[in-house]
């Protein structure tokens, strides 16, 4: 297809080449440096979307970031994006995109009712009308007909990649103020960093050819000025990035666009497809330039309507004709320069409409030498054309702005642009929390006190409107940025490059609200919010309905919130809320700006954390062999331990059953690894280690372990495990796999900031041994296969530690029991704990050793009534609770011990932990059950007198066993209580928390 | 001294094979090799102590850095991190340790001090080549431009999520990252993955 709007020279795209694309299923042929947009408008395509709420045909508006209406669903589930700005969508072949939010189709939407219906939808209809029976019925279907592009229902294939980074001048923005102000930061040695959201540098005059730099085009400047920024070894330019979001300390967040222009096929494998910056910048210098705000007439949302400048910007720098005939609508000289582009360009200019009385600027002055037919004091008051603009309608305007005369005159028109002056883009300043002023004239809102420290606006988007002063503003920022990080500057370096050529829009003439031959909202909307369909209309309702504060009109009718965030919009509502309200715009004041800028895939927020890096997964030494024989893993924090080792044919429960009973009758394994481990030492490691745990360890022999509980200062378990004297000053701790680092934490802290004085050092050692526990009757003759060491319960008893090799590997061998059976932790520097087991797995086959995972660790000692902390215990639970009275020392002073002694810790009905053994032994009940005093008439409200903290089938006692915290448990032995389940009740004794082996004479072996 | 053959990576189970270091890597990416046997002491106690200072500068023949993020000694051999006020690591090149904490176990002594073989408890594995510190700036939110930081500093962050201690070894630039011994994996994945767009050889470790 012909590109029919394409000039047949001039603008910034290589026509050597073609780009096949499809819109809605259509082909067409664009050329590399097109965005969707400018190629869309070259082959004539003007209608791209339907709006929000009234289903409208809507047009290209815009050029560039602060497009509302030409938002496209771009690609194909996976691989697609909803609200794609088609103004900044690099054309690449076989891009395809769809209209959004239309049904049949863009041209026939029958969604278009609502259109139809928009009397009795105005602002917040919503809330008032679908309030009965309830919201809910109505919210479906409303956000199924409202709404804009689709979401991908696949997983997203992409890959995305995040980094940090730090500079001393961030650059946002590579206009001529940005350019300027890299190079002369850059020159000076400083490290800078320049973004850029366009794929070429150059901001505005990309579409100003005419403008001249140091004596000569300014695109010759732009091409030096990257070169030599190319030149300069700390200086970084990111093209395609969008600075979105701008926090505190000068940390701004940057998106770029890897690898979205590329053709499908072309995409490098190795590429991500975006990238996430995390910048922390010594400086930053904003040289966002401004976005053009459009002229509020009645229905001024139609294709074919578009901004003057963006007009300007297709046929200069994308060399297409947006219009075979135009009307130029102004409100100040800048309407001019897109009269003159078109003009000159061979569009035909049908009248430029000025609402000044007078128009006597240069450009005005030039305009009307060129024999352009201008209109001044005239308004527009309307258009027609139902899928592209036909008619203009213009009137005379009385002398106030607010009335017109006569029924408006038809103009033949198929394009219509509009300049209603300048907005500075202040978002990513406002997001940083500077203050901003109203400047009475240039008729805008500019930046006034910043709240970040080495902080600067410059260029347009600081209100400073001509070439020559921009150059010069953003030289001196970035040169005073750069000294004062520390680059010295001086000599040719420093000089600003000169201009002539002064671009600026005033004089203008301030009407927010072009009036009609009609009273407003009959007949035609004039759109504030094109995509939100936000007219003036709706906030003229919303100041009726009584809202004053602009922040509630915005809430009250959405303006300003819809993806754009008002880009084009917010100053117009202020104004017209202004207007109405006889207030000055600054009066009003100004909504809040917030993150982002434009949207930000979650993928890029995500980076590389997603999948099995969305969290660490810490695997022990012997991960590997868990694994190859088939282990169940189950997390634990951040720890994969094996859980079971399910063999051919079996489930969960008779891995387990056989694992536990192995355990008992002959010897089981364990991988301990993932236990914390402390190394302690010092002169007052055990004064320490007194005051930590609710008993004495300063007393401990050395070569003896001693099982030990540590309190918050509330009184309640925190954690708990065996600590070991290896030497008179030198203990080792053991924590919960869980608590581990919390307890280091914990134990730096009081030396750091309460306990000063002691002298102990201490340093984790969790991961410096590999820890496997034998258990079971054969343990002792398994070990004995593999050490020299005597271990006779004479030499080496419960309790105790030895040190010597275990299958020719030093270790550290504990005789420690967490099963009640004889027991041995072996512990190997963790390069040889693969190795040890692998050994202990071999010698272990005459006595059918049998590993086992957490599950089983949890039924044996369940059986023998060990408490897990985080199971047994939740934060609100003491030892006494507990009954483990024994533990704690009446004789010293401990982290909680004035707790236990308040009132209510000492209540008798306090829950407390007891065993409970089903009325039907094979009837297993479920963790966390609640327990009631009555099996019938259960029904809520009723007393709960505690819950199951661990419930499992014991084989070795052949029934199910249960440890319960329940209220004034220990008073309780031998009483009935019930488990309540949502369809039954089950039937429980509760009983002392101990199964098997109650004398305790297995730990002996 | 043990077999050497009973011993393992924890990377062992990815069955890395040496790539050697490829044109690309030379030119324009990164290198990745693992150390797992080096020796890693963790040492506490007093810097303002002059016998403690005296007795490891004896020992280990080598200063000890009173900066924290300072080392001395020599990357490859022998050397002394300073990780805090009163924490150090002295590393070396010996796969066996023993013998460097029995001499620093004597030169303490009973002075208020700590020695730890740490040597298994941490994972080393070094990054280097013309992109390593673009690789590093995406797991690691530290400046490590030469202007603020380079050969002879350590510190202690993040690679990613996983707790880090690194090291810059020389100007390549080359860098060696410690992070827990369970986090090897993730650590080395987690790096294979960022370096793909710059290339990534495996050199022998």
């Amino acid at each position: 297809m012909p590109q029919s709007f394409r000039l047949p020279e001039g603008g910034l795209i290589d026509r050597a080449r073609s780009l096949r694309f499809t819109f809605d299923g259509r082909s067409f042929d664009g050329h590399p440096g097109d965005t969707l947009a400018s190629a869309l408008l070259a082959n004539g395509v003007h209608l791209v979307a339907r709006s929000f709420k009234y289903h409208r045909p809507r047009g290209i508006f815009s050029a560039g970031a602060e497009e509302p209406n030409a938002l496209v669903q771009l690609g194909e589930d996976p691989r697609t994006d909803p609200n794609q700005r088609a103004t900044q969508v690099e054309l690449f072949d076989g891009l395809s995109a769809k209209a959004q939010h239309c049904w049949p189709s863009l041209e026939v939407d029958f969604n278009q009712v609502t259109s139809l219906a928009s009397r009795l939808i105005p602002s917040g209809f919503y809330y008032k009308t679908f309030m009965w029976p309830s919201w809910k019925y109505f919210e479906g279907p409303i956000r199924r007909a409202a709404g804009l592009g689709k979401a991908p229902r696949l997983p997203d294939p992409d890959r995305y990649d995040k980094c940090f980074a730090h500079c001393d001048v961030l650059v946002v923005g590579g206009g001529p103020a940005g350019l300027a102000a890299a190079l002369a930061a850059g020159r000076t040695g400083a490290r800078v960093i320049l973004v850029e959201q366009d794929n070429r540098l150059g901001g505005s005059l990309l579409s100003a050819p005419e403008t001249q730099i140091e004596g000569a085009p300014s695109a010759d400047w732009v091409r030096e000025a990257e070169a030599e920024l190319a030149t300069l070894p700390e200086v970084k330019v990111l093209k395609r990035t969008t600075c979105f979001a701008y926090y505190d300390h000068n940390l701004l967040g940057l998106l770029e666009k890897v690898t979205d222009h590329y053709a499908p096929y072309d995409r490098p494998a190795e590429l991500p497809r975006q990238r996430m910056w995390r910048v922390r910048a010594g400086h930053v210098i904003l040289a966002t330039g401004a976005i053009e705000r459009p002229l509020v007439f009645r229905d001024n949302d139609r294709p074919g309507i578009m901004l003057a400048s963006a007009a300007s910007s297709y046929l200069n720098r994308w060399a297409v004709k947006p219009g075979s005939r135009a009307v130029v609508f102004t409100n100040n000289e800048g309407g001019y320069r897109a009269a003159l582009d078109l003009k000159s360009r061979g569009v035909d200019l049908a009248a430029v409409i000025d609402l000044q009385l007078a128009a006597e600027g240069p450009l005005s002055r030039r305009a009307r030498d060129e024999g352009i037919p201008i209109k001044t004091g005239y308004a527009v008051t309307g258009t027609s054309g139902h899928l592209r603009l036909k008619k203009v309608f213009v009137a005379p305007l009385d002398g106030a702005g607010k009335r017109v005369f006569g029924g408006g005159e038809p103009i033949e028109a198929d394009l219509l642009v509009s300049s209603g002056g300048w907005n500075p883009t202040v978002h990513l300043f406002c997001q940083s929390k500077g203050t901003l002023e109203w400047d009475d004239s240039l008729a805008c809102f500019r930046p006034d006190a910043s709240m970040q420290r080495n902080q600067a606006v410059v260029g347009a988007a600081n209100g400073t409107f001509g070439l020559s002063s921009v150059l010069v503003e953003a030289h001196a920022a970035a040169l005073a940025a750069a000294d004062a990080a520390g680059f010295s500057t001086g000599g040719e370096a420093s000089t600003a490059p000169t201009s002539v050529e002064e671009r600026d829009f005033l004089p203008m003439r301030e009407i927010y609200l072009v009036p009609s031959i009609k009273p407003l909202g009959q007949g035609g909307k004039h759109f504030v919010d094109q995509q939100h369909d936000v007219t003036a209309a709706d906030l003229l309702l919303a100041m009726r309905e009584g809202y004053r504060s602009i922040e509630h009109v915005k809430r009250y009718t959405t303006t300003g919130m819809a993806t754009d965030q008002g880009k084009t919009s917010n100053v117009a509502a202020i104004g017209i809320v202004a207007e109405h309200l006889g207030k000055t715009v600054p009066e009003v004041g100004v909504t809040t700006f917030r993150p982002p800028y434009t949207a930000v895939t979650f993928g890029a927020f995500a980076g590389r954390d997603v999948d099995d890096f969305l969290d660490p997964e810490r695997t022990t030494p012997m991960h590997a062999w868990h694994r190859a024989h088939g282990a169940a893993f189950e997390d634990v924090g951040q720890w994969k331990r094996a859980w079971y080792y399910p063999q051919a044919g079996e489930d969960m429960a008779a891995a387990v059953n056989r694992e536990v009973k192995a355990a008992r009758d002959s010897v089981g394994i364990l991988d301990a690894s993932t236990l914390g481990k402390i190394e302690i030492r010092g002169p007052d490691a055990g004064v320490f280690l007194d005051r930590i745990y609710t008993n004495v360890f300063s007393t401990l022999k050395v070569g003896r372990a001693r099982y030990g509980l540590m309190l918050k200062e509330d009184g309640m378990v925190f954690d708990d495990g065996v600590t070991t004297r290896l030497a008179e000053d030198r203990y080792l701790m053991t924590t919960t796999t869980g608590g581990a680092a919390n307890v280091m934490s914990w134990l730096e802290e009081w030396l750091q900031t309460e306990w000063p004085d002691l002298k102990v050092y201490l340093t984790s050692v969790t991961e410096q041994w590999a820890t496997m526990t034998i258990s079971g009757p054969n343990a002792r003759a398994l070990l004995a296969e593999l050490t020299e060491l005597d271990l006779s319960t004479d030499s080496f008893p419960h309790m105790s530690m030895a040190e010597g090799e275990v299958a020719g590997v030093k270790a550290r061998i504990f005789r420690i029991s967490f099963t009640g059976e004889l027991s041995y932790e072996i512990n190997v520097p963790s390069r040889y704990g693969l190795a040890v087991w692998q050994a202990l797995i071999r010698v272990g086959q005459k006595y059918a050793i049998t590993p086992y995972g957490t599950e089983a660790m949890h039924v044996l000692r369940a059986e023998k009534g060990f408490i897990i902390v985080g199971q047994e215990t939740d934060g609100s639970v003491t030892p006494l609770d507990l009954g483990m009275n024994w533990i704690v020392s009446k004789k010293k002073d401990f982290l909680g011990r004035r707790s236990l002694s308040r009132p209510d810790m000492l209540k008798a009905d306090r829950k407390q932990l007891v065993g409970l053994l089903t009325e039907d032994g094979r009837e297993v009940l479920p963790e966390g059950a609640q327990l009631v005093e009555s099996n019938h008439d259960i029904r809520p409200p009723i007393p709960m007198v505690g819950h199951v903290t661990s419930s499992y089938w014991s084989p070795n006692c052949g029934q199910s066993i249960a440890l319960a915290l329940v209220k004034g448990g220990r008073d309780r032995m031998g009483e009935r209580l019930y488990a309540a389940l949502p369809d039954r009740t089950i039937s429980c004794t509760v009983t002392e928390p101990l199964f098997f082996d109650k004398t305790g004479e297995r730990l002996h072996g | 001294m043990v077999e050497d053959f009973l011993r393992q990576s924890p990377l062992s189970h990815l069955a890395l094979a040496a790539s050697g270091r490829s044109q690309r890597a030379e030119e324009d990416g990164v290198a990745l090799a693992e150390r797992p046997y080096r020796t890693v002491i963790t040492l506490r106690g007093q810097a303002e102590d002059a016998v403690f200072v005296e007795a490891i500068q004896r020992a280990l023949g080598l200063g000890l850095p009173r900066k924290v993020g300072q080392v001395s000694g020599d990357p490859r051999g022998r050397e002394i991190l300073c990780l805090g006020p009163d924490e150090w690591w002295v590393t070396d090149a010996a796969d066996d340790a023993e013998p460097l904490v029995t001499s620093l176990t004597e030169a303490v002594g009973d002075l208020f001090a700590q020695v730890v073989d740490t040597s298994d408890n941490w994972f080393a594995l070094e990054l280097s080549g013309p992109r390593a510190r673009d690789v590093l700036a995406k797991a690691c939110p530290l400046d490590l431009h030469p202007r603020t930081f380079g050969p002879a500093r350590c510190a202690q962050s993040l690679l990613a999520k996983a707790p880090m201690t690194l090291q810059q070894l020389d100007d390549t630039p080359a860098f060696r990252l410690h992070v827990r011994r369970s986090f090897a994996d993730y650590a080395w994945r987690w790096l294979s993955d960022a370096g793909r767009e710059y290339g990534v050889s495996i050199l022998q470790s």
